[in-house]
């Protein structure tokens, strides 16, 4: 097993936002968590790149128990998470956006090996967004939103994830563009990336993913295969509180 | 004609002493949101190293990159002892801690080299007036541009052609995202405090070339000066930094340029005066940019 979450309980302050979720991703896995605003999504996303620390429970990598390292230290292990809002560096052009995500390489390759790597990362992310390519050395501030997450994703991708971490990629675009965003995904799932990508609420995720998990209120509501569960009355019951005859909450 | 050139000579050497403090201030600030009072500390303290060092009969050519490499590892050791432990605190924490660290390496200044004033001696070409082209120039005032001139360029190569740079400039935009990135808070923080200390080594020396004499208190002068400059520029740019700078710079010597004999005890007044006119008129500083963190 490539990822394991076991039994982790997380939170902010006092307020106890995963109460004991497991979950798993094998290598070359595709897991879509979805789950309506305060169930914890953003929470798991946030343990597992490091940011937070879980209270209880465990995080394993490849079967080495990661819990306690911090998040400078998680990319350089190849668990590499695209935040919530893009995020992207705006004082920077998008060609040092990508060499920032660049960056843990080095601790892993070496510096003349981590060199190779982050141009060669570069021209993947080139060929696969060409318009990030075409304007590299401008500020990332002037990209569209659907830009900006093609080079959160390019820049989550410079660090040659083992595990890509995905928190809400279509958050605030258009669905034009949430699709062009999923077609890149699926091109990099199709190239065995291991990712996890979290959303609201999306066909589109189910539509994509390998597997897929049901966040409520910190726990895992509902597990399965992604395709069947796209057809299952029991996911609207789990998700959106609505029962299986189909009344409203 | 020669008059103004030689005011504006006046003015860039000022100047150009204001904006390295204030970009010295403003690197450190806009990776921690720390406003550092210390800071000027730091020049007494390079201060005192030259006279200590030249005292000893180090050269003087040995004595300057001792000089800026000591104010460098102060600035890092204070940084990683005394500000380091808060990051992430409130601004106000941050503040408060620098009062203290000023207080204490003041009174240790105090205690180790009295409070009497001591003299900086320096080679005497830098008390030499060159004329050129009729215009009288102090050299101390040419070497002050000269080395401001080449200090600014460094700055800018290393913060926009190099990997730190882009590291720096990252974290002070998202400190959490850089850390997504791999980029350890603690090194950006160590490069930031030793880039700060290089800069107030260099500007020591300059400064107390120019006053030549050190008292414990020396710092107030350099840190008021620095931080009106930054204030006047803009908070947490380096293009504010620069444009601060050299704007204090120039309304100091066009004031007591143009006032009259009996309004010239009256300078400091005046110039403050026309500082807060500035700002009320531009609240976010010549250099435009807004004093709000970016987050």
């Amino acid at each position: 097993m490539l990822l394991e979450v076991d039994n982790v309980v997380a939170g902010y302050g006092i307020t106890k936002v995963l109460k004991g979720l497991s979950l798993e991703v094998e290598a070359g896995e595709s897991l879509a968590v979805l789950g309506a605003n305060g169930a914890g999504k953003t929470t798991l996303m946030m343990t597992l790149a490091g940011l937070l620390r879980p209270w209880e429970g465990s995080i394993r990598l490849d079967g080495d128990d990661i819990t306690a390292v911090p998040a400078e230290d998680r990319p350089a292990l190849g668990i590499v998470l695209a935040p919530e809002g893009r995020r992207i560096f705006s004082a920077l052009s998008i060609e040092e956006n990508l060499l920032m995500g660049a960056t843990a390489l080095r601790r892993r390759f070496g510096a003349v090996e981590a060199r190779r790597r982050a141009a060669a990362a570069l021209e993947r992310v080139y060929a696969m967004f060409p318009v990030l390519g075409d304007r590299r050395h401008e500020g990332g501030a002037n990209l569209s939103g659907g830009q900006q997450q093609m080079l959160a994703i390019g820049r989550a991708l410079a660090a040659e994830p083992r595990v890509l971490l995905m928190d809400e990629p279509c958050l605030g675009l258009a669905p034009k563009v949430s699709n062009e965003v999923y077609a890149a995904l699926r091109v990099l799932r199709d190239e065995g990336q291991s990712l996890i990508v979290v959303e609201e609420s999306s066909r589109r995720a189910l539509d994509f993913a390998d597997r897929a998990c049901v966040l409520k209120l910190g726990v895992k509501a509902l597990e399965g295969a992604a395709r069947t569960m796209r057809e299952d009355s029991r996911l609207l019951e789990a998700y959106f509180g609505i029962d299986a005859a189909g009344t409203a909450p | 004609m020669t008059d103004v050139v030689q005011h504006v000579v006046d003015a860039l050497s000022v100047g150009s002493t204001y904006a390295l403090l204030a970009l010295g201030l403003t690197l450190v600030f806009s990776v921690m949101r720390l406003i550092n009072f210390a800071y000027g500390m730091m020049l007494v303290w390079a201060g005192y190293a030259a006279i200590v060092l030249l005292d000893a009969g180090v050269p003087f050519l040995l004595m300057v990159p001792l000089c800026v490499a000591f104010a460098t590892v102060l600035s890092m050791v204070i940084g990683r002892l005394a500000f380091r432990p808060f990051i992430g605190a409130p601004a106000i924490t941050l503040l408060i801690t620098s009062f203290a660290v000023l207080l204490v390496i003041q009174y240790v200044a105090i205690v180790v080299f009295g409070e009497r004033p001591r003299i900086l001696r320096l080679p005497s070409v830098f008390a030499d007036v060159v004329e050129i082209a009729g215009i009288r120039v102090p050299v101390l005032e040419l070497i002050t541009i000269g080395t401001a001139a080449v200090m600014v360029a460094i700055f800018y190569a290393i913060l926009n052609r190099t990997a730190f740079g882009a590291q720096i400039r990252a974290a002070a935009e998202q400190p959490d995202v850089t850390r997504l990135m791999g980029v350890k808070p603690d090194r950006v923080l160590m490069v930031v405090f030793a880039i700060s200390g290089a800069i107030a080594g260099v500007v020591g020396l300059l400064w107390f070339a120019k006053v030549g004499a050190i008292t414990p208190r020396s710092d107030l002068d350099p840190t008021i000066s620095a931080f009106i400059a930054l204030v006047l520029g803009g908070l947490g740019s380096t293009r504010g930094a620069l444009i601060g700078g050299l704007a204090l710079g120039a309304l100091e010597v066009g004031m007591a340029a143009t006032l009259p004999d009996g309004a010239l005890g009256y300078q400091p007044a005046i110039v403050f005066a026309a500082v807060i006119a500035i700002l009320i008129l531009r609240p976010g500083g010549l250099g435009g940019s807004v004093a709000e963190p970016a987050r």
